[in-house]
């Protein structure tokens, strides 16, 4: 067929169209591969930004308003109006939740994988400023959440003691409620 | 491709070019392919709250990076690379030039947008697409939230070099014989958006940096423990993007000038009006964007003036929506598949204008900040008026750039569909929003009322992506064996076609 001027109209075949396709969805097959490898690496470095201490203390705001009062020694973060730690109760076995666990990808759990003896007792200690749990299960997602065990709220510098009386031996993942990628294993003995 | 060649070339030959044919061919099935995915993660998102609790997704964290990764491939590599590849096709047709004022700077705008995509979407980031601190600058976990940052860096570099392109292209490059006040209202909206870019983006391109030296701990300009402001990071990221929106908006209104006057056999109703209401929008947008922070906890006074502020945006949107309908007004409508979703993306104009009105009247606004209304409101806009149009569009030009005819049939299959699932989906949001179901939610409280909504709107975005898929069927068909388009006047409506006559690249 030809136009007005005579020049040839020259259409797609679909040769050349699969051709095209192929590198269309070939770049976003290799895309797709790449990027699902890297999918939990992608989120696992926490900013710099995510270590620093305040400069200034908020919970005391200076009377003109404006920004707080800077702090006064570099070791007083945030202890705010909370008096000194409360005395940790005797317990068997302790299970730490870290400074910085609520940031993914920082270590939360300390130990991770805690075996303990049928009917010890488990002194959970928050020395995080954030609040967490201490719940069985997967996550929020798993059926059995929170039905063998479950602390609830831990607030930050708090702690909680969790019986193994009534859990039977075996092993069993738990996580942290609010924060769920902060698990653990806990195996009974 | 009927446009570019005397003889067929090899494909790489098409894809390392620097004819504006090209390059506008290679922007459009760029953003094709990017609203397909985008898409995809938009039924993922939908289908994980078709009922509560989790459903497909495996967690929350997994659907913030969702939701993030689909805002922004929807805003920044559908509506702004689809808009920019129509210019780059039309704009040197429309002012008579032989290309591009800079082709080279053309390809480097266009290879530019490849790059900055892979970051985004080799991360996945999970700040939201807004990345508002104290979230995104002390805690978003890396390297995928500076990828993120350095692809949005990246494709707003490209949106500035191609909007230099296209201002001197058309102020520049015009042919002597054509006043600017006889250019095409296409290349006006074009024109006005360009202008908005050079203006709008800087600020984000700061305030990108700016979020990234906070993450490091360099700084604070947002960190309040280092005696930052997050709300200042707001105001730097809506002074962008308020006027983002209407560069999102403006081209769709463009298009509608091009096809409204064709397919009703008319021509435009007030073609001064249209200029002064681009002229118009694109300063009034400007002056708005506080409104998305009106609860923020502003004085009474600073949101007066940007609840008046959005408000005068309301006459000249309406000045365009009046040129239509009048246009349209004893016409001989040809009711082709383009011209449907024309008149669909009008309709939704209206619904969504209206929504607007109720977000920006201050004690409505509260009520509705933060709840699935807003997101029934926006998407309303961008989905139901900017990409319906923008679906238009492809069929309008598909003869242009293959030579061949789609199957209207199917075309118009695809309109009632999407038409329809686009309603079913926001429409409902806005009612979820007023039942108070916030936004950006995995999981909701399991009541009736917001399962039964979730459904319907869950099952709305199914029908959009199954009648996504039929165009995308559609036209890869027609491509390949469609019917021989008649190249002077393809929707036999006796009007002048774009001139198909251009020769092979001169470069």
């Amino acid at each position: 067929m030809t136009t007005d001027d005579e020049s040839p109209i020259i259409r797609t075949t679909p040769k050349r169209l699969a051709k095209g396709l192929a590198i269309v969805v070939g770049i976003m097959i290799v895309g797709a591969v790449i990027a699902i490898s890297q999918w939990d690496y992608m989120v696992s470095v926490p900013p710099p930004s995510s270590t620093l201490k305040p400069k200034f203390d908020l919970s005391n705001p200076s009377p003109s308003g404006g920004h707080g009062a800077p702090v006064a020694s570099s070791e007083t973060v945030s202890t705010g109006e909370s008096p000194a730690p409360a005395a940790r109760p005797t317990a068997d076995v302790t299970l730490t939740i870290l400074e910085g666990s609520a940031i993914q990808g920082n270590p939360d759990y300390d130990p991770d994988e805690l075996t303990v003896q049928k009917g010890n007792t488990i002194l959970v200690d928050n020395l995080d400023l954030m609040p967490h749990t201490v719940t069985n299960g997967e996550g929020a997602s798993d059926a059995t959440s929170g039905q063998l065990f479950d602390t609830s709220i831990i607030n930050g510098g708090e702690f909680k003691v969790l019986e193994t009386t009534n859990i039977d031996a075996g092993s069993y993942p738990y996580y942290c409620t609010v924060h769920p990628y902060m698990t653990g294993t806990l195996t009974v003995e | 491709m009927v446009l570019e060649v005397k003889k067929p070339r090899p494909l790489w030959e098409i894809i390392f070019s620097t004819h504006h044919t090209d390059i506008g061919l290679l922007y459009i099935i760029l953003s094709i392919s990017f609203l397909m995915m985008g898409g995809a993660l938009a039924l993922a998102i939908r289908a994980e709250l078709f009922l509560p609790g989790q459903q497909i997704i495996p967690d929350p964290n997994a659907f913030h990076r969702f939701f993030t990764v689909h805002g922004t491939t929807m805003l920044f590599l559908w509506a702004i690379p689809f808009a920019a590849g129509i210019g780059n096709y039309l704009i040197p047709i429309l002012v008579r030039y032989k290309d591009m004022a800079w082709p080279k700077l053309n390809a480097v705008a266009f290879w530019m947008i490849p790059p900055g995509a892979a970051m985004v979407w080799m991360g996945f980031a999970d700040l939201g697409w807004t990345a508002y601190p104290p979230y995104s600058n002390i805690r978003a976990p890396g390297p995928a939230a500076e990828l993120w940052i350095f692809g949005l860096k990246i494709l707003g570099l490209s949106s500035v070099l191609g909007a230099i392109n296209f201002i001197v292209t058309m102020l520049k490059c015009k042919h002597p014989d054509l006043p600017i006040m006889k250019m095409s209202l296409f290349a006006w909206s074009i024109l006005a958006i360009s202008f908005m870019i050079l203006v709008a983006i800087p600020t984000f391109a700061a305030a990108l940096i700016m979020l990234y030296t906070d993450r490091l701990g360099v700084t604070g300009f947002f960190n309040p423990a280092l005696g930052g402001d997050p709300i200042a990071y707001q105001h730097l990221f809506w002074f962008t993007f308020h006027p983002e929106v209407y560069i999102f908006l403006l081209p769709a209104v463009g298009m509608l000038y091009e096809m409204i006057p064709k397919f009703s056999r008319k021509p435009i109703f007030s073609y001064q009006s249209g200029v002064i209401a681009f002229i118009l929008l694109s300063t009034i947008g400007f002056a708005s964007w506080a409104h998305h922070m009106l609860a923020t906890g502003m004085s009474f006074t600073e949101k007066t003036v940007f609840m008046v502020g959005t408000l005068a945006a309301v006459p000249a949107s309406a000045m365009h929506v009046f040129n239509w309908l009048a246009t349209m007004w004893g016409g001989r409508i040809k009711f082709a598949a383009p011209m449907l979703f024309g008149i669909g993306g009008i309709m939704l104009f209206f619904a969504s204008g209206a929504g607007g009105v109720v977000n920006t009247a201050l004690p409505l606004d509260f009520i509705t900040h933060d709840s699935y209304w807003v997101v029934g409101h926006f998407h309303l806009i961008l989905m139901g008026t900017v990409s319906l149009t923008f679906t238009g569009f492809i069929y309008y030009m598909f003869p242009l750039i293959t030579g061949r005819m789609y199957n209207e049939k199917l075309g118009k299959i695809h309109f009632v569909a999407a038409f329809s699932g686009v309603i079913l989906v926001f429409m409902t949001q806005h009612v979820l929003g007023l039942m108070g179901m916030p936004r950006r939610y995995f999981d909701y409280i399991p009541l009736p009322e917001w399962i039964a909504m979730n459904q319907i709107a869950t099952t709305g975005a199914w029908i959009v992506g199954l009648s996504y898929l039929l165009m995308i069927y559609n036209l890869l068909k027609s491509a390949m064996t469609g019917v021989a388009a008649k190249m002077n006047d393809p929707f036999n409506i006796g009007e002048q076609y774009y001139d198909y006559r251009r020769r092979e690249p001169h470069h």
